[in-house]
């Protein structure tokens, strides 16, 4: 029995009404990093001074579930280069000149893409490069792979089973309420929800999930989704999106099936629920019929300035789309993704990847610098922690190296969501003793072993 | 090794029982209330530890070391008899202050831990000094603690209540028995025990400093 | 703009602005009715207390600070805090002396010596209070009468014999004699800022609205005090006076309220906030009928802010867990 009465987690002030999707024109240059995600990179499968179109092929999926990478405008490849990624990792990166032209692959349509078999159709998604955003950022098929045949998940004779997936949700709306790309593109879906259909469709027919649902923020209007979910029998949910993390793949989880799942150790995919985001289901769609790679991305730029989704391509210097979102006041901070949970980046001059949801910029003055006070007790991160767990404490655990009783109090169910870090009036920083806690325990634990 | 003065002066500060070794915490909390029953105490655990040092430095080698800490206690019982009864037959109001803590002399960790740490591995004349040495400094401490304790929490001194020899520093108003009350109580000698601590600590911390300097 | 390098930091990139200082001027604010209340009551002697216990507090920490060679910490107001909290717990014929004493123990015993904020293992200003309480026991019984109190209030020569000892000097056996209404809107005798129940309950649930308190604790307390003192009166009326009585004199309110929602000394769990504050609030009631001189609601607080490492204990299962009753 729980006796908190209140609602966990924490409100953030939500823009109710999403702009329009402005594009951004395809750039002269791109660099593309081979990897997209976690997981290995991507091979190369073209050499340097090949020509290139749009949409063409450059990289193979390292295993056989990783996603392909493809050319987002048409030139030529000039080299390979080294990459620094936000979380100190060095990637390869392949940068193409681009010719003006922006010619595209010859189109490969299959009009009738739900007779194929699921396996094609797998392998369809791959070869889109389509990929699955969240806390784990990967490539879509092997999330499936994943949620179908859970680790050490045997048949009595000792071969793999498939689990059928029980329930697939899709979000319409961004966990973090400062971005708001998903709920732009569910606005411009409005009647014409074929793709958003068969996207549905191909992933229910892979997967064999048995409910589907539609997850949208209670102040969101798509009468061409609830039509859909009418027609089909989809459960529809509507969720108060500024009560962050409500959102996240956890707690749709339990919406959608009233059990929670362990965010220890599992991920949520792995108890049968596939949570998407829109997008994603789009680009299945249109990877699975059109045979049409991802190429570009819809992000939320958000700054002093106010907030504008943008579609832009795939390699895009993020420079070039701070400033065709009219950022003019001097920088401080460049965050990857959205203030709660998103990756700080010491410079702009990095390019548009698949893991990027959007780019907060803060001015200079905007910095919150963590101040690490001695926690004073006060118990809100307690109040607002969404997995129920006492930060304060674990903080603590962490502070003073007591990795064991972290991991007593439950330290890896934390999702890292942030909550307990914005509400700490000792201006603690949370979130970077939780994860000094799980990564030393994890490499103690990978000593041992 | 250590000269014989030094021997005998290390426990007068840089072994002081209750702030350097902090050991022998029950009795410095307890009979601290007064400074008679500070130095009271800290005179009746000196000749136990003087005595009990003698003997068991006269007997290190005969004691068997599996039975060792039996034999101690043996010895220091007995040390502890005669002085209980010495102080019932000639200073019965002392006695009766200290009550039970007395024959408690027994386990108190600053003789046990002087009799296995040092008088059963040095000789006689060495174990007699490092007994005079901490017994002095125990009785020190625990006079300055029962001092300051007793004034500020009565306003009195009491010297030795037997012979009546009291002062009053602070006079009180009609019919008031203590000034501030909470400083004998029990909470009040942690309170002051902390506070001679800190003060230890400052000492020789600045001493320190100032010799590095 | 290419080659500036940005501030990097781990998520979350946004905070919503409270700090320790707000959330002390928040419970200061939610005092203040209760204190000009007690002001009213008491005339200028009690604004005087206040305002030197305050200043003791604050003179101690700076001075402290000081000493120990560490920046000062009395920006964040928790000296204020702590001497107004004292002041306000004491009646308002208490000696200045007494008041600058409870606070520099508070401040000096209670505080310092646990670091910096947060470390307290007991409320500070409950430290200063018990300690000149035990001290003088005569001298911080001084009840002075409130200017708008009922006439037939006694008084004068309310002695240990009196009861509830603690709570007010009304003998609960001349039902006629107080009105709970009377109790409730703030017409009795007691300690300066603990007098009126109606205005501590209104400061209280502000607090929580402003989630600087958590419910759970007040509740619990609130509830153990009455469900105790229900079972006493209803067992032995004569001993022991009605849920009403109890809950609303002495400092039970103010307990509930302002003491059993401090930080460092009380739970943060939900299951053991409750608990704390249920087994308090009963400790509080048996405390008072079974005779302390002064101050029972403080020692029930202080007896169970020594329990909370193992209220912590009881925390919640977390999310996706199996409940296990290990």
């Amino acid at each position: 029995m729980d006796i908190s009465f209140f609602s966990r987690g924490i409100k953030l002030s939500r823009r109710v009404k999403p702009g329009k999707i402005e594009r951004i024109p395809p750039p002269g240059r791109v660099v593309l990093p081979l990897q997209q995600g976690s997981g290995p990179p991507a091979e190369p499968s073209i050499e340097i001074g090949e020509a290139v179109k749009v949409g063409q092929t450059i990289a193979r999926g390292a295993s056989n579930s990783g996603a392909d990478l493809h050319a987002s405008i048409s030139g030529e490849v000039t080299a390979i280069e080294d990459l620094h990624f936000p979380n100190g990792t060095t990637v390869k990166a392949l940068v193409i000149e681009g010719d003006g032209k922006d010619t595209w692959v010859e189109p490969d349509r299959d009009d009738k893409p739900l007779i194929a078999s699921p396996g094609e159709l797998l392998e369809r998604i791959r070869c889109g490069g389509v990929i699955r955003e969240g806390s784990d950022t990967k490539s879509l098929a092997e999330v499936i792979g994943e949620a179908m045949s859970p680790r050490g998940y045997l048949s009595p004779t000792g071969s793999a089973v498939a689990k059928p997936v029980r329930h697939i949700a899709v979000r319409f709306s961004d966990q973090d309420p400062h971005l708001d790309a998903l709920a732009a593109l569910t606005a411009t879906i409005g009647d014409e929800t074929a793709e958003l259909d068969l996207g549905v469709k191909v992933l229910a027919t892979i997967t064999g999930a048995e409910q589907i649902h539609f997850v949208l923020d209670n102040k969101q209007e798509a009468p061409g989704v609830d039509k859909l979910a009418d027609d089909n029998d989809y459960s529809v949910l509507h969720v108060d999106a500024a009560n962050y993390p409500c959102l996240s793949s956890p707690m749709v989880a339990r919406a959608v099936s009233g059990k929670e799942p362990d965010t220890a150790f599992k991920r949520v995919h792995e108890n049968g629920i596939l949570v998407l985001d829109v997008n994603t289901v789009l680009e299945t769609a249109l990877a699975a019929r059109d045979r049409r790679p991802v190429i570009s991305r819809l992000i939320t730029v958000g700054s002093l300035a106010g907030a504008g989704v943008f579609e832009a391509r795939l390699g895009t210097p993020l420079a070039d789309i701070a400033s065709a979102a009219g950022q003019k006041e001097k920088i401080g901070k460049v965050v990857l993704g959205g203030p709660m949970k998103g990756l700080a980046h010491h410079t702009l001059d990095f390019p548009l990847t698949k893991e990027i949801s959007g780019i907060t910029l803060f001015a200079q003055d905007q910095v919150t610098m963590a101040v690490n006070d001695p926690c004073v007790g006060c118990g809100l991160c307690a109040m607002v922690c969404p997995i129920r767990l006492t930060p304060g404490m674990l903080s603590r655990y962490c502070e003073f190296s007591s990795w064991d009783l972290a991991q007593e109090a439950h330290l890896f169910s934390c999702i890292e969501c942030g909550c307990c870090a914005y509400v700490c009036p000792a201006g603690r920083s949370m979130v970077q003793f939780m994860v000094q806690g799980k990564s030393e325990l994890l490499s103690t634990r990978r000593s041992e072993s | 090794m250590k000269t014989l003065t030094q021997e005998f002066t290390k426990g007068l500060w840089e072994q002081i029982p209750p702030f350097r070794l902090v050991l022998g915490l029950c009795p410095t909390l307890a009979v601290t209330k007064s400074l008679e029953g500070g130095w009271g105490m800290g005179l009746a655990t000196t000749f136990v530890l003087v005595c009990s040092n003698l003997f068991i430095s006269a007997l290190r080698n005969v004691i068997p070391p599996k039975v060792r800490i039996a034999t101690f206690i043996v010895i220091i019982a007995t040390f502890v008899v005669i002085t209980e009864l010495v102080m019932k037959a000639y200073t019965p109001m002392l006695s009766e202050t200290l009550g039970v803590f007395i024959p408690l002399i027994v386990v108190n960790c600053i003789i046990l831990g002087r009799a296995e740490a040092f008088a059963s591995k040095n000789g006689i004349g060495r174990s007699l000094l490092d007994g005079f040495g901490i017994g002095f400094g125990f009785t020190l401490a625990l006079a300055v603690l029962g001092a300051l304790r007793e004034l500020l929490g009565t306003g009195k001194l009491t010297m030795f209540a037997q012979a009546n020899l009291d002062l009053t520093i602070i006079p009180l108003g009609e019919g008031r028995e203590f000034l501030f009350k909470f400083m004998v109580d029990p909470p009040g000698a942690f309170v002051c025990l902390g506070a001679m601590l800190l003060l230890m600590n400052l000492i020789s911390e600045r001493s320190a400093r100032s010799k590095a300097a | 703009m290419i080659n500036q390098r940005f501030v990097v930091s781990i998520s979350p990139h946004i905070k919503n602005g409270r700090t320790v200082r707000r959330m002390i001027v928040t419970t200061i604010a939610a005092l203040a009715p209760a204190a000009l209340w007690g002001f009213y009551q008491f005339g200028l002697d009690a604004v005087a207390l206040v305002a030197v216990g305050i200043t003791a507090a604050c003179g101690t920490e700076a001075l402290i600070s000081r000493l120990a060679g560490k920046s000062s910490s009395l920006s964040d107001g928790h000296a204020v805090l702590t001497g107004l909290v004292l002041a306000l717990l004491v009646p308002a014929g208490v000696p200045f002396w007494l008041v600058i004493v409870g606070a520099v123990m508070a401040i000096l015993v209670g505080k310092m010596p646990f670091g910096p904020l947060g470390g307290a293992p007991i409320y500070p200003a409950l430290v200063g209070l018990l300690i000149v309480a035990t001290s003088w026991p005569n001298e911080i019984k001084s009840y002075v009468q409130p200017t708008t109190a009922p006439t037939e209030l006694k008084v004068e020569g309310a002695a240990d014999a009196e009861f509830p000892r603690d709570a007010v000097f009304i003998d609960p056996s001349d039902e006629a004699e107080y009105k709970t209404a009377d109790l409730f809107m703030g017409k009795q005798v007691g300690p300066i800022g603990a007098i009126s129940p109606l205005l501590l309950l209104l400061g209280g649930l502000f607090l929580i609205l402003r989630r600087v308190a958590r419910w759970q604790a007040p509740f619990g307390f609130l509830v153990g005090m009455g469900v105790a003192a229900g079972i006493g009166h209803a067992l032995d009326p004569g001993g022991c006076a009605s849920a009403s009585f109890h809950l609303f004199t002495g400092s039970a309110m103010f307990g509930a309220f302002f003491l059993c929602t401090d930080w460092s000394s009380t739970p943060v769990t939900p299951w053991g906030m409750f608990l704390f504050g249920l087994i308090g609030g009963g400790l509080a009631v048996l405390l008072r009928i079974a005779g302390l001189p002064y101050g029972a609601v403080p020692w029930a607080i202080v007896i169970m802010s020594l329990a909370t490492p193992i209220f912590d204990r009881i925390t919640p299962t977390p999310f996706g867990k199996v409940a296990s009753h290990a």
